[in-house]
């Protein structure tokens, strides 16, 4: 689970531009659509793109989408949950 | 009604110049490089900033030089300001990527750039600027006509500053001439007319 | 006293007809244009529904006379006949078109054919670079279309995504109104393309079923294409040749958004604004109908029905979108419902936002669900783009 989180956090960074953020600035439970790290609806978006294409996990409701990216951590657990 | 010019800033690949003084110079980085350099050397600070494509990145860095980093458009309601902006290659850098990828997974974050008035666009959202705006198609930096245009706007509506220029990113090439344009008596460079080509 | 500028001519092509009398009969008979792609080649033709034209390039370029070996896009193609039929109604001579100006608002430009031959490029074919690219740009639609319609005056582009037409209305307007023009065609033309399909795909904001828009269960928007023109004039020239008037603009407005690349905020400042702005220039009239944006999409709706509420109050006009005919036409898109405004004053007829099950209950009236026989006498449309671009427009009988 820990690998899983640390390579989720370095995606996370390189798809979405976080380029002011480091792997370490982002704790697994931080709320990824809160003040600190900003994410809007399009980094929705490509968070869904971004577990297609790296993770073979596909959601193809943005709503399913809203409850999944709450956090790293929670990114990490679905992902466990519905890896083909 | 005389129009002034408060300030002007141009980004081109040999750097930045703010009423014609050079702010930094570019010694032979690539825009993605240069822009990078200048976004961290300036402690720009504005996580957006690492979302946009390059035409936003351009027009965004030169605004900010424009407008001392908003600091002039503080006490100016926001629906004062208007933005009116040529542009020659649209937002082709996008738009290859977008069609590059589109077989595959295309990017939502790609797709959103796929439109020259996205820039514009950022530049409010940024300073928070709600007047008019526009963005025309031109071949060249037509100055003439951007002159009539943003003239009739602050002889019929109220407009206390427009930005007015060209900004244009064709992957290859890039140019961005900004223009801060007031209708009042502060202390102005220059008078805004068709000439305006002189001063870059 | 400010010039006055009178619509003398209009000319259409849509999913719903290649004319104006084919779209006043769709839109009279709630007759939607919306259904599987014919035309653009798409691996989405079983998935998505679009407002398509009923015509295959073919088709349309021999309506024009051109060569059917000859390669044009499909933007530049529908804005030739909507301009053509513009010119037509408003009885111009060719002199007269000699000094008109041209406005043109377009976001596709060439692309429908850029990316076919760009594909065919990237696979290693041979491909001939003029022919494929040369018509790519937005201004080379603006030309073509202004070449062939014989408007030798200035032209200019607009590319301000789905307000890119309402603005050059408005820009026609100003121009005719500080005296530098007697006559400017203005309106907008954005042919279907895979290119716009897959990006509006990949934002998840598409209905694959036909589109409600201001329905509370609304799933997102159509993709739809065509194009219109309005001849516009000043008072001073419909006198002179004692040209037959088809209605007044009398308003116009535009405004940012500042919250969002694509998304509007959830007041819906922008259009806010933009309407405001319009009702000013048109000394505050009584507005009787709203061809509002009302693209179907959840965020649209809801942020215009807010900026709707904000404006009118209690004094609600009558209001639709007409997208559900259509779809979301883009750049054209302005335009188009300028077209359909225009013609719910000349026939006292508003047209519904078809496929209302549950309407939202933001405002406090839902929109029309049926035709409405009615006397207008003023009716505004809305266009509101992505960059924040908001435009109003206010017409007058």
């Amino acid at each position: 689970m820990d690998k899983l989180i640390q390579q989720l956090k370095e995606d996370i960074i390189e798809q979405l531009n976080l380029e002011d953020f480091t792997v370490d600035d982002i704790a697994d439970d931080e709320l990824l659509f809160g003040e600190k790290i900003g994410l809007d609806s399009i980094d929705a978006l490509e968070l869904i793109v971004l577990l297609e294409k790296n993770y073979e996990v596909k959601i193809d409701n943005p709503e399913v989408g809203k409850k999944v990216f709450n956090s790293v951590r929670s990114i990490a657990e679905f992902i466990q949950e519905n890896k083909a | 009604m005389n129009l002034g010019i408060q300030s002007y800033c141009t980004f081109n690949s040999k750097g930045i110049f703010k009423n014609g003084k050079p702010i930094i110079l570019n010694q032979n980085l690539s825009f993605n490089d240069f822009a990078l350099k200048v976004y961290k050397q300036f402690e720009i600070g504005y996580s957006k900033y690492h979302k946009m494509d390059n035409l936003c990145k351009l027009a965004l860095l030169t605004s900010e030089f424009l407008l001392d980093n908003g600091q002039v458009l503080v006490d100016t309601p926001s629906s004062e300001v208007a933005i009116i902006l040529g542009n020659s290659s649209s937002s082709i850098v996008s738009d290859t990527i977008h069609q590059t990828s589109m077989d595959e997974l295309p990017s939502p974050a790609v797709f959103v750039y796929t439109l020259p008035n996205i820039m514009i666009g950022e530049m409010c959202i940024k300073y928070k600027i709600t007047g008019e705006n526009s963005c025309f198609q031109m071949k060249d930096f037509d100055t003439s006509f951007l002159n009539q245009y943003v003239s009739y706007l602050f002889d019929k509506e109220k407009y206390t500053y427009c930005i007015t220029g060209w900004v244009d990113f064709d992957g290859e090439d890039y140019q961005a001439h900004l223009f801060l344009i007031s209708n009042e008596n502060k202390d102005t460079i220059s008078i805004f007319n068709d000439k305006i080509k002189n001063l870059i | 006293m400010t010039e006055r500028v009178y619509v003398t001519g209009w000319g259409i092509i849509s999913a719903l007809g290649n004319d104006i009398e084919e779209n006043l009969h769709a839109l009279k008979n709630k007759k939607s244009g919306i259904s599987s792609p014919l035309f653009l080649k798409t691996n989405y033709a079983n998935q998505k529904v679009v407002g398509e034209v009923k015509l295959s390039n073919n088709d349309l370029k021999k309506q024009l006379g051109f060569e059917v070996s000859k390669t044009i896009s499909r933007t530049a193609l529908l804005g030739m006949i909507a301009a053509k039929e513009s010119i037509r109604l408003s009885g111009l001579s060719s002199n007269e078109l000699h000094s008109a100006l041209f406005f043109n608002g377009t976001s596709v430009g060439g692309m429908d054919v850029s990316e076919v031959h760009y594909k065919a490029f990237l696979e290693g074919e041979e491909v001939n670079y003029k022919e494929a690219f040369s018509g790519h740009d937005c201004g080379h639609s603006t030309e073509t279309i202004a070449n062939y319609i014989g408007a030798l005056g200035e032209t200019s582009t607009i590319s301000t995504a789905c307000s890119s037409s309402a603005n050059t209305i408005m820009q026609a307007c100003r121009t005719i109104k500080g005296g530098k023009a007697e006559v400017a065609i203005a309106g907008g033309t954005d042919a279907l393309s895979v290119f716009t399909l897959n990006g509006f795909n990949s934002l998840k904001i598409l209905d694959d079923h036909p589109c409600k828009p201001f329905d509370k269960n609304r799933k997102g928007l159509n993709l739809g294409e065509g194009a219109a023109y309005l001849v516009l004039e000043s008072e001073r020239s419909v006198r002179a040749r004692g040209a037959n008037v088809l209605g007044e603009v009398i308003g116009y407005g535009n405004a940012n958004d500042a919250y969002h690349q694509t998304a509007s905020s959830p007041q819906g400042e922008g259009a806010l604004n933009a309407m405001r702005k319009a009702m000013s220039v048109a000394d505050d009239i009584s507005i009787d109908y709203i061809n509002v944006h009302g693209t179907g999409t959840g965020n649209n709706d809801m942020s215009e029905s807010m900026a709707v509420n904000s404006l009118f109050k209690e004094n609600m006009p009558l209001y639709s979108s007409t997208k559900a005919y259509t779809g979301h036409t883009l750049g054209a898109a302005g335009a188009i419902e300028a077209v359909f405004s225009l013609l719910s004053l000349r026939h006292n007829l508003l047209f519904p936002c078809l496929r209302v099950d549950t309407p939202m209950d933001v405002i406090s009236q839902p929109p029309i669900f049926d035709v409405v026989e009615k006397e207008v006498n003023t009716v505004m449309s809305n266009s509101l783009g992505f960059g924040g671009n908001c435009s109003a427009l206010i017409f007058k009988k």
